[in-house]
């Protein structure tokens, strides 16, 4: 039998020109990659497709953090997502919650809805975590309502702190109007006359305080009696001038009343406001914390950057190796290193 | 569900893309250059660009990063290439001394590490060092291997930038020759069809000087717009400086006062914008400083101009207060 001959003839793809078997390799990876690309996309929109599920509504005022497909967490686990977001009849943002079937038990009618993980440095990262309720109470049905509670965003801290700060500068204005009150001259004025009455009071002590030892003596005395004569006439004029001075200082006396009550009414606010910027000072601290915390995550995600750019790099060289990309990219030569050659006065 | 084949034919069709990528059409995987090398060879490309553009400082700091990424990697070629290009920074700073530290150091470096491709770059450098330095002779024997013997040939940019510093060195000790030298020049500009703009506008200039010595006034600025121009288009700024600075000298050569005042101070804004202090002092030198400069203001001027002289390029912080009277002194003129 005769043998049929020996088939060394090689493959017909490499009968080809190189700059066939490129173009045909090239059409190729194109195709797929637009297939892969497209099929991306499908996978991405259709993610929960197949997914049994019920819907609620959340009603909100403003919508900040949120946006179609934020995730939906049932006691820390992620249980959905939100479908949608619409303006109500009376303007409320109506959040559409899509919760998967097999977390619904954990909704119940005590369960409470509260945004979460709001980020300072962007919109529409927010979760909505929702509490699981007691088993013994209801359960949430489909298309039910449930409460949000609002996320405390950073224009409310703004506003506080603006409240705050109000309220301290009206307090240290009224303190501005107090000691403003207080007419120095008016006040010196008052405080010698307060002087010259302790002057006179002390003499009158003195003459008094040196009679007490004598004073039995001083029944008999003729001399003394005199003396006392006198000096209960001295005290009749000097009860004059106490009388003069006391009617001197009845204004002052007044005005320090008055003022008393100002100081008063103004200090009834102070611990108040001190309280308001105790709670306001909390908040400033916890928003820092936030912040510290995002921060913290930075080299984290630069990191991570890096490694991406790394492979991508990677990636396009490869990419750039194929055709047609290979046609269109220049290669690049070697590179000038050198200043080229030049004469001296350029 | 209908999706399910569109799904199997599209992984199908990848995998067998892949399968036919490998076997056929795959390149050798281009040999990669150290990250540290590449960084550094960026930096010099980096200094290169703002050297061109008449950016002195700027390349004086590209040059020496690359520098020191070369230094700690013992990169001799490497070394040797960032210490010529901040020679001809320096040079054409007006530094002359750190211009020959650094030309030495790369003599050096090439000498060590045997790189025969550096010669012809440090002569010419040589030569245009020794120019500047008005050491004519020496820049002449310098010369002497990379002047052309022929104009019917191609020749290469070390054999025209010989070429050009002899016919520096001929205005400047024997210009009789000069045209002589201009001539070769132009026929190898010539022969070699579609040459360099830069190339082309340094003809022009060197042809606006022959027509001044030959008092040809009209030739003159004719020849001088032409190169103007020419450097214009391709926003070189040393070469416009460097034009207008020739042009004012020639202008008050030939007594046209107004002419002159007016290219110097051109000349002057493109070189304070170049950063290129020195440059500055040497225009400001020919233009007396008439307007405001009295008394105490005269002084702190002659003080700051004393201070830009002495300091070098390296040192631009305290450079900044001189900088600021200069930019005061440009907008008095």
């Amino acid at each position: 039998m005769k043998k049929p001959p020996a088939d060394n003839s090689p493959h017909y793809i490499h009968g080809m020109a190189y700059s066939f078997q490129e173009r045909l390799v090239g059409t190729f990876v194109l195709l797929a990659m637009v297939a892969l690309f497209g099929l991306l996309i499908a996978t991405g929109k259709t993610k929960y497709l197949f997914e049994d599920h019920v819907t609620i509504y959340g009603y909100l005022p403003t919508a900040h953090g949120l946006a179609t497909d934020s995730t939906i967490r049932i006691s820390g686990i992620d249980g959905g997502y939100v479908s949608d977001i619409a303006v109500s009849e009376k303007n409320e943002i109506i959040v559409s919650m899509r919760i998967f079937k097999r977390f619904h038990r954990l909704l119940r009618a005590d369960s409470v809805a509260s945004i979460r993980n709001i980020s300072l440095l962007g919109a529409g990262s927010g979760t909505i975590e929702i509490s699981a309720g007691s088993p013994d109470q209801p359960l949430l049905q489909d298309q039910a309502d449930i409460k949000i509670q609002e996320a405390f965003s950073v224009e409310d801290l703004a506003t506080e702190i603006t409240t705050g700060i109000r309220q301290v500068q009206s307090t240290i204005s009224d303190l501005a109007g107090f000691v403003k009150s207080m007419q120095s001259e008016r006040l010196s004025e008052s405080m010698a006359d307060v002087e010259q009455i302790t002057g006179n009071l002390r003499k009158i002590t003195d003459q008094l305080a040196a009679g007490g030892g004598v004073l039995g003596a001083a029944l008999y005395d003729e001399e003394m009696k005199k003396d006392i004569k006198n000096s209960v006439s001295s005290l009749s004029k000097t009860v004059v001038v106490v009388e003069k001075r006391l009617k001197q200082l009845e204004p002052v006396l007044t005005n320090t009343g008055e003022l008393s009550s100002t100081l008063k009414d103004t200090l009834k606010d102070f611990p108040k406001v001190m309280v308001e910027l105790k709670n306001t000072m909390t908040q400033v601290n916890n928003m820092l914390n936030t912040m510290d915390n995002e921060v913290q995550q930075l080299p984290e995600l630069v990191g991570k950057m890096r490694i991406l750019l790394e492979e991508s790099d990677r990636t396009l060289r490869a990419a750039q190796r194929v055709w047609p990309l290979s046609q269109a990219v220049e290669q690049t030569g070697d590179k000038q290193l050198l200043i080229a050659p030049q004469a001296a006065d350029e | 569900m209908n999706n399910y084949p569109t799904h199997i034919l599209t992984i199908l069709v990848a995998l067998l893309s892949l399968i036919l990528n490998n076997a056929c059409v795959q390149r050798p995987q281009p040999e990669q250059t150290p990250v540290t090398i590449q960084v550094a060879e960026l930096k010099l490309s980096s200094g290169i660009n703002a050297f061109e553009q008449g950016n002195y400082y700027g390349a004086k700091i590209q040059f020496n990063d690359a520098l020191t990424l070369y230094r700690s990697l013992d990169h001799g070629i490497g070394m040797a290439q960032a210490h010529l290009n901040l020679a001809k920074t320096y040079l054409d700073a007006g530094n002359l001394q750190s211009a020959a530290d650094h030309l030495q150091r790369s003599r050096e470096l090439a000498g060590r590490e045997n790189i025969t491709e550096l010669s012809p770059h440090l002569e010419i450098m040589a030569s245009s060092l020794a120019i500047k330095e008005k050491q004519w002779q020496q820049a002449l024997t310098i010369l002497a291997p990379y002047l052309p013997t022929t104009t019917r040939a191609t020749h290469d940019s070390f054999t025209l930038a010989a070429l050009q510093n002899r016919i520096i060195i001929a205005f400047a000790t024997e210009p009789s020759t000069a045209g002589h030298w201009v001539t070769q020049l132009a026929e190898i500009l010539n022969h070699n069809g579609k040459s360099q703009p830069a190339l082309v506008a340094r003809l022009f200039r060197f042809q606006a000087l022959l027509a001044q010595q030959q008092g040809d006034r009209s030739g003159r600025d004719q020849r001088f717009n032409a190169a103007l121009k020419i450097y214009r288009d391709s926003t070189a700024r040393p070469g416009i400086a460097a034009t207008l600075y020739e042009w004012a000298m020639a202008t008050l050569t030939s007594g046209q006062h107004a002419e002159a005042e007016d290219l110097f101070q051109r000349a002057l804004t493109v070189r304070f914008s170049m950063q290129d202090h020195l440059g500055c002092i040497e225009i400001m030198e020919q233009l007396p400083i008439r307007h405001g400069a009295e008394g105490d203001r005269a002084e702190k001027l002659k003080y700051w101009l004393s201070v830009l002289r002495q300091k070098e390029l390296s040192q631009l912080p305290a450079l900044l207060p001189a900088r600021f009277s200069l930019r005061e002194i440009i907008t008095d003129l």
